[in-house]
């Protein structure tokens, strides 16, 4: 049988592969994140507003808009049980900012293309800068529970190809 | 065979006589189960959704999909894991120590978390509080299951704290003696849960217990969350742990083994202890209003607690590969076929263990920012859990029940026969389950979802269909799985038949490859050399002090930013 020595080299020298593994799986995610992989990494900002006076944002009028420079800023509101918009237009292959955001309780959108997967806590905007690559139409759904409709609440995002 | 003595002859009060506390414990090991046979009853329905099959019109006891699953996931994650834990991590460890725990003490507990659950249960099934086992508010539930809730906990903190006592006063009791390995990790595990409990603690009796009698107007939503997720993560531990103590500690001796190694064993809970608890933002990556800077940290300190489990994984593959030589195996992998697999105690917590390397590679998956933005909240997560919690603790508790009934009853075990078809199905049947789960969630399709009704998922639904049929036959699968375990429990538990005391089923304590050295050697207990390391890990004070420290580190600035700018809401009833 195998002393216990004998083992516990051969343990120690498992625990060194570990934490090479470990150290090898973090700077490879952080790569990832830093090569905007997934949106966020740089340049997010909190930001919050009272549910109650959406009325007075640009949130009062959910959809896409475009800013006098040519600029795409898509507005969309989470809301027992739907999106609004429920589907939402955008152009392939240009940076369009997404802010999201909940008026009543927590909701969830995870987009079918790039990475976006976010949990919506009312008040706090989400906002995430993305360019959508792959003209398509994407169905997903909201994806946090909110209520005995949580099933019916449906998103569909549809990227045009460039004209 | 055994000699049996009827019934009669002894009272069930002499059973327990020589430990009373076997019958304490053995209340919170058939509560515990008595509560996961109705959260698992309701799982086969989930599965039958998740393959787009609607059995809930036909339900009325059930007021939706959602109702069925708060139970489900209550019951299961979070009442069924602390009644057994607290059963087992009361009676291992007194039982090591040769300590009588407080009998008062312990019943006090047992009914203080009875208490609690009879209370949330209330709420639960007259659907007022249909909020999932998260409870994220501004969804508000009644009262009753707040409290409840808070209760349960509290109940396995006197448990918790009563064994940190006994092992202090032990320690005194015996200056310089090393405490042996089951009590060791016991006290580790306990002290672990003490700091990470302590943010579902406040978050439930100072934000939600208010808010739900009206005495506050709101609660922040945010911060609600990242206290839930505080105890959130760490808990998967607190499930995890106990199930290690088995497989390091007792099972090697149950295989005809040693423990391959004593100090590795030790180190990996020290470990455990330190980094389980400042980890819990990996479950909040998609949070808006969290800093990104937190988040990173916290994915390091994911990624390190991967390391004692990866220790884990040698330690006990190659206590494994002892116990196998000893019985004759050979060659380098033909002495796998030497293992006692007729014994169900044994194959359970190998098929357990089997489970969670997908399991805990899964979760290196989660934990990663990256790979986590296309897998947060789709199926892919409870794919995820079910072969953890639903399967490495699980089926490892049921391999515990299957020797610790009879141990605390005398009863001999009713079928072994079926334990082993209990075992292999649920292994094989959670297998199937987390395939079908996985894919659909790499589709896209989300968790927690009355799918069968859903209207907004087309595509993506054409694109599952096989997975989904995974899903359900999964389901059926592990239906008939509970019905052999519950069967083989409950007539055990009314058998009438009992051994004498003397056959009474051992608790199976391994030796260390240590101990069977000096023992080879002619060196007694006291004799033995003792290295370094594990002295200096007996001071686990100290490493309680750290770990406190590390979470205050992790925490305190980010709690502190979020209760200055809390945002109050009222609460909402959505179903
Ligand atoms: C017969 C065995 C079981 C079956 C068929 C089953 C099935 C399922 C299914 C299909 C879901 C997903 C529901 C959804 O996301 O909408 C689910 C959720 C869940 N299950 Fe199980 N399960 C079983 C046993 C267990 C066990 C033993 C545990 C834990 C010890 C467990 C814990 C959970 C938890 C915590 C959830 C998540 C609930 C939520 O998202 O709120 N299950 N189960
Ligand atoms: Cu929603
Ligand atoms: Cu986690």
């Amino acid at each position: 049988m195998l002393d216990h020595h004998t083992i516990e080299k051969y343990e120690l020298g498992w625990l060194v592969v570990a934490l090479v593994l470990i150290a090898m799986l973090f700077a490879g995610v952080l790569a990832s994140m830093i090569s905007e992989t997934v949106p966020g990494f740089f340049g997010t900002k909190a930001q919050y507003i009272d549910p109650a006076k959406l009325s007075q944002t640009p949130f009062a009028t959910p959809g896409l808009k475009t800013g006098p420079d040519g600029a795409l800023d898509a507005y969309i509101v989470a809301t027992a049980f739907q999106f609004q918009p429920n589907v939402l237009r955008v152009p392939a292959g240009r940076p369009v900012t997404l802010h999201m955001v909940s008026t009543d309780v927590i909701h969830g959108l995870l987009l079918g293309q790039g990475n976006v997967n976010v949990e919506l806590i009312p008040g706090q905007v989400a906002v995430i800068t993305k360019v959508f690559d792959h003209p398509g139409s994407y169905t997903s759904e909201c994806n946090e529970y909110c209520g005995t409709g949580h099933q019916t609440m449906s998103f569909k995002l549809i990227v045009e190809a460039a004209k | 065979m055994t000699t049996t003595v009827s019934p009669a002859l002894r009272p069930t009060e002499q059973v327990y006589a020589g430990h009373p506390e076997k019958k304490v414990t053995l209340y919170f090991l058939v509560t515990g189960l008595v509560l996961l046979l109705i959260g698992v009853a309701i799982g086969p329905l989930q599965a039958l959704n998740y393959a787009g099959i609607d059995v809930y019109r036909y339900l009325p006891f059930l007021k939706s999909y959602y109702q069925g699953l708060s139970l489900h996931g209550v019951l299961n994650a979070l009442v069924f894991t602390t009644y057994f834990i607290s059963g087992l991590l009361l009676y291992l460890p007194c039982r090591a120590l040769k300590v009588r725990p407080n009998l008062l003490v312990a019943w006090g507990a047992y009914w203080t978390m009875t208490a609690g659950v009879l209370m949330a249960a209330a709420a639960l099934l007259t659907n007022n509080a249909t909020l999932l086992y998260t409870f994220y508010p501004p969804l508000q539930g009644s009262p009753l299951f707040y409290i409840g809730a808070a209760l349960l906990v509290v109940g396995s903190l006197i448990i918790g704290v009563q064994v940190i006592v006994i092992w202090t006063q032990w320690k005194r009791q015996h200056p310089g003696e090393i405490t042996p390995l089951v009590a060791f990790m016991s006290v580790a595990t306990w002290m672990m849960w003490l700091i990470a409990s302590l943010g579902l603690v406040v978050e439930v009796v100072f934000l939600l217990i208010p808010w739900s009698l009206g005495w506050v107007k709101g609660v922040d939503p945010l911060l609600a969350r990242t206290l839930f997720w505080y105890t959130g993560h760490p808990i998967v531990y607190f499930w995890v742990m106990p199930a290690y103590i088995s497989w390091y500690a007792l099972l090697p001796g149950q295989a005809g083994g040693k423990i391959a190694s004593e100090t590795m064993a030790r180190l990996s809970f020290v470990l455990f202890l330190l980094l389980s608890t400042p980890v819990g933002l990996h479950h909040q990556f998609a949070d808006t209003g969290i800093s990104m800077s937190w988040k990173v940290i916290q994915m390091l300190l994911t990624f390190l607690v991967v390391i004692p489990s990866l220790l884990t994984a040698f330690s006990v593959g190659a206590s494994l590969e002892i116990a196998a030589r000893l019985r004759g195996g050979g060659g380098w992998v033909g002495w796998i076929r030497h293992l006692p697999w007729k014994d169900p105690v044994f194959t359970a917590q190998v098929l357990a263990m089997v489970s969670f390397i997908p399991g805990g590679a899964g979760g290196i998956v989660n934990a990663s920012i990256a790979l986590d933005s296309e897998v947060h909240n789709t199926a892919w997560i409870p794919g995820h859990f079910h072969i953890t919690v639903g399967t490495a603790t699980t089926l490892t508790f049921f391999a515990v029940s299957f020797w610790l009934l009879p141990h605390l009853t005398r009863k001999p075990l009713a079928s072994v026969k079926g334990a082993l078809w209990a075992s292999w199905l649920w292994f094989w049947g959670m297998i199937i389950f987390a395939i079908g789960m996985h894919w659909e969630g790499l589709i896209g399709i989300p968790r927690r979802t009355y799918l069968a009704t859903a209207t907004g998922l087309g595509d993506m639904l054409a694109r599952a269909q096989i997975p989904m049929a995974l899903t359900g036959i999964s389901g059926m699968v592990l239906m008939v799985a509970s019905i052999f375990y519950f069967s083989v429990i409950f007539r055990t538990l009314l058998g009438r038949q009992r051994v004498a005391e003397s056959a009474e089923v051992p608790i199976p304590v391994s030796e260390s490859l240590e101990q069977f050295e000096a023992r080879e050697a002619g060196l007694s207990a006291a004799g033995m050399k003792v290295a370094g390391a594990v002295r200096l890990m007996e001071r686990l004070w100290i490493f309680f002090a750290l770990a406190l420290a590390l979470v205050v580190l992790m925490y305190l600035p980010m709690l502190i930013g979020m209760v200055l700018n809390t945002h109050l809401l009222p609460g909402q009833r959505l179903w």
